[in-house]
């Protein structure tokens, strides 16, 4: 499989055009869509991650009505691939939009690859 | 008002055609002589650096937030030091400025000896406490470079002491503003304008102190690059100066043409217009095509009622301060590097303001977006295997930056007005591709900013230092964790009374995010305390944080919690305030971090155990201080499964997301809601 690194925790595969966790290797979806497709997600109440300290309006956590952390899950193994802080219901970042063919001609894609350029487990 | 809009506009950061006397000198030039030269020239800013450092008395002097430079004869930056780049990026207009409007103007014009200043906006810089001076340097009656010297001066004469008021509503309320102007001849400073400076500040003494100190590091600067002329000749002087900007500027081009064709997207939000909350949209897109990139903000919020706005030049000479520390970090920082960038923004925009807005808070609005660039880089570098490297692959400082400002008379009976600099000086480094983020790293356009020492600020100002200590969970959590930053308890003493003043943003809303998987840095709030006398003359628990502050509930002692950015206001002797310098953003998904790291966290203070048992998920033994290695494995395992239990598939959660709206009180200056991001 001709796979290149491009996260820490994604690869794309160019044999399917595909992208893939390097940490368990599930296809999450065509590489020249939104990767997050094919995550799950969560949106996390920040202060489940930042302890308040004191019951007030301004407190030391983020604001849970003003923010949310969305967590984007790899549906197999279960890694955090990414996360962002949005408000509520704010449209989600379309983050990576990699131009797929410059990427394998930089990768000389139709010759082998070299081992910095594959997927490191 | 007669502002030379032309000048200001996006491109003239970027350097001029070269001349042809300047081609025909760049071709004869030694590579070695060359390079040795310019490291030369180097050392001379620093040694301007020092020269200003040592004469200066304003805190952000002192503690490094300042810049030296050299430009050519039409004012493009050819060689800098590390420093605040922003201010040597802001020379290049004012420069211009005087040469097109000036050299040739009976009643101005330009001679050897000459001295000039600015410090506004409109005409080249970032917001009027940023002073620049500069002059020009002449050999055999003409101009054949010029040298610059900057730095923040925490005072202008505005409606709040300091600089940099949250109450401004326009450009009418911050203070002296000086377009480019002549400030002296035949190498000395003119006493009616000294007199016109004072006359206009809180404190007097530090603006002229502060406005000579500049003009002697750059006669200092001047005398350096005399003494390689009569060495090597001017020819050799011009051809170094214009081949460095066209070498970096190819340099960049290269380093870019090897990042995959591609758009990275992100979005900030900045949660403050100073005198209100509320939030800002901060979209940037970055689209890189061969060895250009064209960074699009055309979605930012409308501009702001309060000092939260920026110039359109503005964002790129931040943005400048940016690469020079992170992407060009082994580049020599001059306009060729700026050659491939674009900026887009719109018109009305905060991000492309009108000429009345107030924009003294716009240091603290840029840090938030730019920030984000610098996640869309390591989005983009990654792709590349010879850039995973940590130099490259590095969130920034934290980007919310923090001030406390005290006005008043001093314990020596005195009329001072300064910020407490070590706070905007000690915020928490970013994670990086293969290790943590530096605790109490620096100053988000300054890495090698110090933070000054207690007894300086005790020395000067009525302030004692009751705490300094490591903010634990200051860090964006992740494998590799964000840099924390440091909590700062000051109490009033030896002075009935003095104005207070607090700035910052990131209080509702995280500003330091992270990057693949690792979570923004968290927020922090200011504490005041009325009295907090009683608080230490007890033998009981006494308070060495804003957190063990707040857990004492000592309520009969009137602690306080206001909005970050809240008014100059009296605070009276006894009275104590407590400010946070934040974190940076973590890399990473939380629960691959190395537990004995966190175990070295929780013991040096830099985490809770709170934050090692819920968020990096470790399992402590009995003992409390060991970490059990098999069932903190087994924990995490149990998280993995418990995220895909309660994780919804895209679709389904966008679907239920997109009804959600914040409250009316967080969008009074958001603009539009929702607005697409630019695609």
């Amino acid at each position: 499989m001709n796979r290149v690194k491009v996260t820490e925790y994604l690869d794309i595969d160019f044999d399917g055009e595909s992208w893939v966790c390097n940490r368990c290797g599930w296809n999450l979806g065509p590489a020249r869509e939104n990767y997050k497709k094919g995550c799950l997600v969560y949106p996390r109440d920040p202060t489940e991650v930042y302890p308040q300290v004191i019951a007030a309006d301004l407190t030391f956590a983020p604001d849970p009505n003003w923010c949310k952390i969305l967590e984007y899950y790899c549906p197999s193994c279960g890694i955090m691939l990414e996360c962002e802080v949005l408000p509520p219901g704010h449209p989600i970042t379309h983050d990576l939009q990699i131009d797929i063919d410059d990427l394998k001609s930089k990768h000389g894609f139709n010759q082998p690859l070299t081992s910095a350029d594959t997927s490191q487990r | 008002m007669p502002v030379d809009l032309e000048l200001v506009k996006e491109g003239r950061f970027k350097p001029e055609p070269p001349t042809a006397e300047e081609l025909a000198a760049m071709s004869k030039l030694d590579r070695v002589d060359y390079s040795i030269y310019t490291m030369r020239v180097e050392l001379a800013c620093r040694e301007s650096r020092e020269v200003l450092q040592k004469l200066g008395i304003s805190t952000l002097i002192r503690a490094g937030d300042t810049a030296h430079g050299v430009y050519t004869a039409n004012g493009d930056l050819s060689i800098a030091e590390v420093g605040t780049y922003l201010h040597v990026v802001t020379g290049i207009i004012p420069i211009k400025f005087v040469l097109k409007h000036y050299l040739d103007d009976p009643m101005v014009g330009v001679k050897d000896g000459d001295i000039f200043f600015c410090n506004e906006a409109v005409y080249g810089g970032i917001h009027n406490p940023d002073m620049i001076t500069f002059m020009p340097i002449y050999w055999a009656g003409r101009i054949i470079a010029w040298v610059a010297s900057a730095s923040h001066e925490p005072e202008t004469g505005a409606t709040e002491p300091g600089g940099m008021p949250s109450t401004a509503r326009s450009r009418y309320d911050e203070g002296l503003k000086v377009p480019p102007i002549k400030i002296g001849e035949q190498f000395k400073l003119k006493s009616d304008i000294i007199e016109l400076f004072e006359n206009n500040v809180r404190y007097p003494l530090m603006m002229t102190n502060d406005l000579a100190a500049r003009v002697a590091a750059c006669l200092t600067l001047r005398k350096r690059i005399l003494e390689i002329v009569e060495k090597k000749g001017v020819e050799f002087v011009l051809g170094t100066l214009r081949k460095m900007i066209i070498d970096t500027a190819e340099s960049v081009k290269e380093r870019i043409s090897k990042i995959p064709d591609g758009t990275y997207r992100h979005v900030a939000f900045l949660d403050t217009v100073g005198f209100g909350e509320g939030l800002l949209r901060l979209p940037i897109s970055l689209t890189k095509k061969k060895d250009r990139m064209v960074f699009d903000l055309t979605h930012a919020s409308p501009q702001t009622p309060g000092p939260y706005n920026s110039f359109e030049h503005t964002v790129e000479a931040v943005f400048a301060s940016l690469v020079f520390q992170y992407l060009l970090s082994d580049v020599p920082a001059s306009s060729g590097c700026l050659v491939p960038f674009e900026f887009k923004t719109t018109p009305g925009s905060c991000l492309n303001a009108k000429q009345d807005a107030a924009v003294s808070h716009v240091v603290y609005l840029l840090p938030v977006v730019i920030s984000a660039l610098q996640i869309l880089f390591i989005k983009a570098l990654y792709n590349v295997p010879e850039y995973r490297k940590e130099e490259y692959l590095a969130l920034p400082l934290n980007g919310g930056l923090r001030a406390l400002g005290v006005s008043g008379k001093n314990q020596w009976g005195k009329e001072v007005t300064t910020h407490l600099i070590a706070i905007g000086n000690s915020r928490g480094g970013g994670a990086r591709f293969s290790r943590d983020g530096v605790d109490s790293a620096g100053f988000w356009y300054c890495g090698y900013a110090e933070a000054a020492d207690c007894e300086q600020d005790e020395s000067a100002y009525p302030v004692l230092t009751v705490w300094r200590s490591f903010a634990p969970d200051g860090g964006g959590p992740g494998k590799y964790r964000g840099g924390t930053g440091v909590s700062f308890g000051y109490m009033i003493h030896n002075s009935e009374t003095i104005s207070l003043t607090t700035i910052g943003v990131g209080q509702r809303f995280p500003v330091a995010h992270g990057v693949f998987g690792g979570y923004p840095a968290g927020t922090r709030p200011v504490v005041t305390v009325d009295d907090a006398s009683s608080l230490y003359s007890t033998d009981s628990e006494v308070p060495t944080s804003d957190t063990s502050l707040v857990r004492l509930r000592r309520q009969d002692a009137g602690i306080r919690i206001p909005p970050t950015s809240t008014p100059t206001r009296a605070i009276r002797k006894g009275g104590l305030v407590a400010q946070c310098s934040g974190g940076g953003g973590g890399y990473g998904d939380p629960i691959e971090r190395d537990p004995n790291l966190v175990l070295r966290d929780v013991e040096t203070g830099r985490v809770s155990k709170w934050a090692a048992e819920n968020v990096y998920m470790v399992v402590f033994e009995q003992d409390g201080l060991h970490i059990d290695g098999r069932a903190t494995e087994e924990r995490r395992k149990i998280e993995r499964l418990e995220r895909r239990k309660r994780g919804t598939s895209f679709e389904s959660f966008e679907r239920e997301w997109n009804k959600l709206r914040p409250p009316d009180t967080a969008l009074r200056f958001y603009g539009e809601w929702p607005v697409p991001f630019p695609v």
